[in-house]
């Protein structure tokens, strides 16, 4: 089972709608995959027409086995949802004996292939537990200074996490791509001269992004055809498809 | 030690090609406003080198001269009523076709001397 972490502590940047089509991606190409929602917005469940509950909450405090709070949102596609209760469920990890390894105490019995971690835009200690528990860091930012500052935090905690002798893997996923500007493909050219192969191919912006959490649906059921998962144009080098293929690599690795 | 190792491309090979594209998009951007729409024109032309005859190129040259057409133009015509042909089974290749003596080819097509 592998563990992949959405990280960036800048909010809309985003995540969500990474994690969510990823999620539901590696579920449609046979990989059963669980994504758990860490952000007390319960955005996940939203964006894929569940309702919103207190999943973590349950996992963390009442100690509720995973297969029993687990929604199905798709064929191969659980969900534990979030609410404002993730809020209070952070407060228990902080006071708990080994705040930064309770996550991957609770997930290590998960019974799936791939476990997908929807970040909260913050840094605190469910976020460390979470970089605790992880194999792989996606880190979804927009080519703007301030969200490529983003990546230097999430990168600094990381840093402390490898300290602790845990292995992990990164890769920098840019969003909102706007082709027509100057300053992000200037944000793009720095992001790949500082992170190098560890940049992926960026998502175009893309109006779908944002019209499909309103029905209910993942991108690939309300627009495979997008720019967001396909590319632009001809091209066709960017975008989620693209994304996804690279995510099946990691969890293959 | 295996001899069999792949170096891991330094930079997303996806992620290379997007950047190259915009870097040619400043480029035109930079030129004199006259040399844009020919500069990008150019860069969305899709072109091929090709090996040609000599005497096919000047016949073909002087078709397009008569049909007041460009070479190009006649060239990507006359390609796909051939291909055209060749899928419909009204052209077949193997009695043209040549042993060749380049190693990347088994055979090597024989065009007919008269092309006019």
């Amino acid at each position: 089972m592998k563990i992949i972490t959405i990280a960036n502590q800048k909010g809309d940047v985003g995540k969500t709608t990474s994690a969510v089509t990823l999620a539901h991606g590696l579920a449609m190409t046979e990989h059963r995959t669980l994504l758990v929602d860490l952000d007390p917005q319960g955005h996940v469940a939203f964006a894929l027409g569940a309702e919103k509950a207190p999943g973590l909450y349950r996992l963390i405090v009442d100690e509720d086995p995973i297969d029993q709070v687990a929604v199905q949102a798709r064929e191969n596609l659980d969900i534990i949802p979030g609410d404002k209760r993730t809020e209070k469920a952070k407060r228990t990890v902080v006071i708990s004996n080994f705040p930064t390894e309770i996550l991957g105490r609770i997930l290590q019995p998960a019974d799936y292939d791939v476990v997908i971690l929807d970040m909260a835009p913050s840094l605190d200690v469910l976020h460390v537990s979470a970089l605790m528990a992880s194999d792989w860091v996606i880190i979804p930012t927009k080519l703007d200074a301030m969200a490529v500052d983003g990546v230097n935090e999430v990168l600094r905690s990381m840093g402390e996490v490898v300290e602790r002798g845990h292995r992990l893997g990164y890769s920098i996923l840019p969003t909102f791509f706007d082709r027509t500007t100057r300053e992000t493909v200037v944000q793009l050219q720095a992001l790949v001269d500082t992170f190098k192969g560890h940049v992926w191919p960026p998502i175009p912006q893309d109006t779908h992004a944002r019209e499909a959490p309103a029905y209910g649906k993942s991108l690939w059921e309300y627009c495979s055809k997008s720019p967001a998962v396909m590319g632009y144009g001809t091209s066709l080098v960017a975008g989620y498809a693209s994304t996804l293929k690279r995510t099946v690599e990691v969890v293959c690795e | 030690m295996s001899n069999n190792l792949n170096r891991r491309p330094a930079i997303d090979p996806a992620v290379a090609d997007i950047l190259a594209g915009a870097e040619r998009k400043k480029r035109i951007a930079s030129l004199p406003k006259a040399e844009r729409a020919k500069a990008r024109k150019d860069a969305a032309r899709h072109k091929v080198g090709l090996d040609l005859p000599p005497d096919l190129h000047e016949t073909l040259r002087q078709i397009a001269n008569k049909e007041k057409v460009s070479i190009s133009s006649l060239v990507a015509f006359l390609s796909q009523h051939g291909v055209e042909e060749y899928r419909a089974g009204k052209i077949a290749l193997d009695p043209h076709k040549r042993l060749s003596r380049c190693a990347r080819f088994e055979y090597v097509l024989m065009l007919d001397k008269t092309c006019e």
